[in-house]
């Protein structure tokens, strides 16, 4: 379902209402979400809640907060509706969003650990698995791509991972790994255009 | 689609899409770009793969009650058509219930009321959300909190600002505060060196009680924080008067 392509329906999208929102693409679900249709909204969120959870996650290592910023990203998709269908993707304007969102948070931690000069422990619970009928939805696109991740080399992968989910730049990638910081942005970039290559079935 | 880019010009909108050049790096790419818009795909493409990056991860669903608490918030803010809606949407369960479910009861249930009552059930709803965050901090050990006091025509306010490690988000509670005219906002502040960063604005509700919650400004030597009074909700810096201090 989440690979449902955006076709350009969208833009002659009829006034009344579907029998079936599950149906629609995600700019026809958006389309509708902006003309004041929340249950859109559920709809979308069936789709990508689970990428942008598992995103945040990934980046916070912490249910809590994850939870919290999956809620922030869909609500503030549906407040301010600045997406835009014409200019990509439903799934990377919101992976794009929390993975901002996500470092934005990483970031502060450091102010607050200053702030109040200790940590306490944070409770951590253990995830949901996924049940089989939301584990369908995403398949065909997280295959793809980790297909393509798999045929980049793994030392652009890591850099590729670190500067991304972790949101460090370059030259504390460079620390972390003890490898000059021009190899750093070689391996970094490198990495994206190979992965650009293997993906063009889902870019385009 | 296959890039017919010479490899160092690939390379280099590679790197300014990953955000890893130099200034002067940056300037020719852009100088590129606005010289052959035909650039703008190739930026485009690179920065919808950084985007796919994350269908990588191990899909993880989030709990179950984010969906119902999501939903829930988009209730109170939806066209008539909406409305007629919310009579179909599940009911919550457990603390949802308590805290979203009631005034949503309220809203099928007040219908045909005004648009005034539908704005009190929001503000009412909005409350009870900040209040429990703020119930759910303080009930965290490492909670602390940093006093803030009153001073000149807020001689009589009060508060904390409520902080927990590993929370990016704090919660200010204060009372007392005197109600501004229209068009004036309080506004939070952080101290750091000569600086001042901001958290944002709010208004003091009824009886002068304030229950806001904020982002902390990325910053990672806060020394104080001020409260001052403002014309505009978007401000950079302070410029109105100050009227609460934590005197750190």
């Amino acid at each position: 379902m989440a690979a449902k392509p955006e076709s350009d329906r969208f833009d002659n999208l009829p006034d009344n209402l579907p029998s079936n929102l599950q149906d629609l693409t995600d700019a026809e679900l958006y389309k509708k979400l902006k003309s004041g249709y929340t249950d859109a909204l559920g709809i979308i969120y069936d789709r990508y809640s689970k990428l942008v959870y598992s995103l945040a996650l990934r980046t916070l290592s912490n249910p809590q907060e994850a939870e919290d910023l999956t809620q922030e990203i869909f609500l503030t998709f549906w407040q301010r509706q600045t997406y835009d269908p014409a200019r990509g993707s439903l799934g990377s304007f919101l992976s794009t969003l929390t993975r901002s969102r996500s470092i934005d948070k990483l970031r502060s931690r450091n102010v607050v650990t200053k702030f109040l000069q200790r940590w306490g422990q944070v409770v951590q619970t253990a995830p949901q698995p996924p049940s089989p009928l939301e584990a369908a939805s995403l398949d065909q696109r997280s295959q793809q791509v980790q297909a393509a991740l798999q045929q980049i080399p793994e030392q652009q992968r890591k850099v590729l991972e670190l500067s991304y989910y972790e949101g460090l730049s370059q030259s504390e990638i460079a620390k972390q790994l003890n490898i000059p910081l021009g190899t750093i942005k070689t391996r970094n970039r490198q990495g994206l255009l190979k992965l650009r290559h293997h993906l063009q079935d889902l870019i385009g | 689609m296959t890039s017919p880019l010479p490899q160092d010009l690939e390379e280099l909108i590679a790197g300014y899409v990953l955000g890893n050049l130099d200034p002067q790096e940056v300037q020719k790419v852009e100088q590129l770009l606005a010289e052959n818009p035909d650039l703008i795909a190739e930026v485009n493409g690179l920065q919808e793969t950084l985007a796919l990056l994350p269908y990588g991860l191990p899909k993880i669903s989030p709990p179950t009650h984010l969906r119902t608490a999501i939903l829930s918030s988009t209730a109170f803010d939806s066209s008539p058509e909406i409305k007629a809606k919310i009579k179909t949407n599940s009911i919550p369960l457990g603390w949802t219930l308590i805290l979203v479910g009631i005034p949503t009861l309220l809203a099928i249930f007040f219908g045909g009321e005004s648009d005034r009552l539908r704005q009190d059930l929001v503000t009412a709803q909005s409350q009870i959300v900040q209040q429990k965050d703020a119930i759910a901090m303080l009930q965290q050990s490492s909670t602390s909190l940093v006093a803030l006091k009153g001073m000149d025509m807020a001689s009589s306010a009060s508060g904390n600002m409520v902080m927990t490690p590993g929370e990016p988000q704090a919660v200010l509670v204060l009372r007392n505060l005197p109600t501004l005219p229209e068009g004036q906002v309080y506004y939070l502040w952080a101290v750091v060196g000569d600086k001042k960063l901001p958290f944002g604005s709010f208004k003091a509700g009824s009886h002068g009680n304030v229950v806001s919650k904020f982002a902390i400004p990325n910053s990672e030597n806060i020394e104080a924080l001020i409260i001052t009074v403002e014309a505009s909700p978007s401000a950079t810096e302070p410029a109105g008067p100050m009227v609460m201090t934590s005197g750190a």
